[in-house]
């Protein structure tokens, strides 16, 4: 994670050439089962949203979206300028011709309470270009794979939408074309929020240091994006 | 202005109270704790409840039942719950709402007095957690609801907007949105 500094207030981008989920840091293990978002799970609900998102970081959204009740996230709007900053990040090759495949702007937010976390701000992820389509599409016989993980997917993000308390539909784009991997992990990471010290852009936010991470996918599944 | 005729109606009520009225097919089932009286020939000029939401049902069979315009309240209930539906049948549509057992005969005490001030205001003062779809009742009793983070809603918007956008450029038919 590189912190990048800002007039208003020091918040922090994520950045990663990854393309898979980075599974998140559990604080706490604490096993919660209603509440998350003003919503009511069912077991249904959780199996698939911790079969897409992956159960560490399912179990950490369980966790962090109760605790922190008091919901200091709300109401920060981020303007036009930093999404073009974000967007220009993965879409503008810079002079090696490397460019990010999603930057994420945390915004540092305060809770009544007085602590600290970092919550949505905005994000931008690159679109799939030509080519870059995955195995799965090509491969008959991994077609059917594909198709029923993009069903839960979509599934999943309807999911979050409304049990994190929207009334309004989550339309129709998304449900004529495909989720990639890295969409996902953008979409899902909305719902996310760090309180200092916790999770990999809670404890860089807490470090206030530089914090890269590389071959993740490499390292094992104890890895998760946190130092 | 036709009424509905008083058998009719109170095969509608015996038949939808199966599970709870133990006098089954009984002329006036009024004895019960349980189950409520009905007019035998409503009023069909008073209405109530004027501003309830209505939906327009598609087939069911109690329409076959109805004259127009006539105005019968129905009550069904299951056992051992504390809201139970309310099925109101009007002019033709049928509304369900889940009430508990107090607020149900307040209702029908409503509609049975009539078209008094004082029923009319009462009637406005119905709680509006009465009028609920299953569906909407989460939303309701939400605490969130319309607290969202503007931040999440809008990255949303936009990225479901370019994709729009980008499916629209992409068809070869370049349909609107």
């Amino acid at each position: 994670m590189v912190p990048v500094p800002n007039k208003d207030s020091s918040c922090f981008a994520a950045l990663s050439n990854q393309f898979l989920m980075i599974p998140f840091c559990m604080p706490k293990l604490m096993k919660i089962e209603m509440g998350l978002g003003g919503g009511v799970w069912n077991d249904g609900d959780k199996a698939m949203v911790a079969a897409v998102l992956g159960t560490r970081a399912f179990d950490y959204l369980i966790s962090s979206s109760v605790s922190s009740n008091e919901n200091s996230c709300m109401g920060i709007g981020t303007d036009e300028n930093l999404h073009n900053k974000l967007s220009d990040l993965v879409e503008s090759p810079n002079a090696s011709n490397f460019s990010w495949n999603y930057a994420i702007f945390w915004q540092i937010s305060r809770s009544k309470s007085g602590d600290w976390a970092l919550c949505w701000g905005d994000g931008s992820c690159r679109e799939p270009k030509e080519g870059e389509e995955s195995e799965a599409t090509r491969n008959l016989n991994l077609r059917l794979e594909d198709e029923t993980q993009q069903t839960m997917r979509k599934i999943v993000l309807q999911k979050l939408h409304t049990l994190f308390g929207s009334s309004d539909e989550y339309n129709g784009a998304l449900g004529l074309d495909r989720v990639t991997d890295t969409e996902m992990f953008l979409l899902a990471s909305m719902y996310f929020s760090f309180p200092r010290g916790e999770g990999g852009p809670g404890k860089c936010f807490a470090s206030g240091k530089h914090v890269w991470l590389s071959d993740l996918l490499k390292s094992g599944p104890n890895r998760c994006g946190c130092r | 202005m036709s009424k509905i005729k008083p058998q009719v109606l109170k095969s509608v009520i015996s038949s939808g109270s199966v599970l709870l009225n133990h006098h089954h097919g009984s002329e006036t089932p009024m004895a019960s704790r349980k189950s409520f009286s009905v007019p035998s020939s409503p009023k069909a000029d008073q209405i109530p409840f004027p501003s309830l939401p209505v939906y327009i049902p598609t087939g069911t069979s109690v329409s076959s039942f109805m004259p127009a315009p006539p105005a019968a309240a129905a009550a069904s209930e299951k056992l051992e719950e504390t809201t139970t539906p309310l099925t109101i049948f009007y002019h033709g549509t049928v509304s369900v709402f889940d009430v508990p057992r107090d607020k149900a005969e307040s209702i029908l005490k409503l509609a049975l007095e009539g078209n008094s001030a004082k029923a009319a205001e009462s009637a406005l003062a119905v709680d509006s957690k009465l009028v609920l779809h299953s569906s909407d009742q989460q939303q309701l009793l939400d605490p969130l609801d319309g607290d969202l983070p503007i931040a999440r809603r809008k990255s949303l918007q936009r990225f479901l907007e370019k994709r729009k956008e980008r499916l629209n450029s992409v068809s070869p038919f370049g349909c609107d949105a």
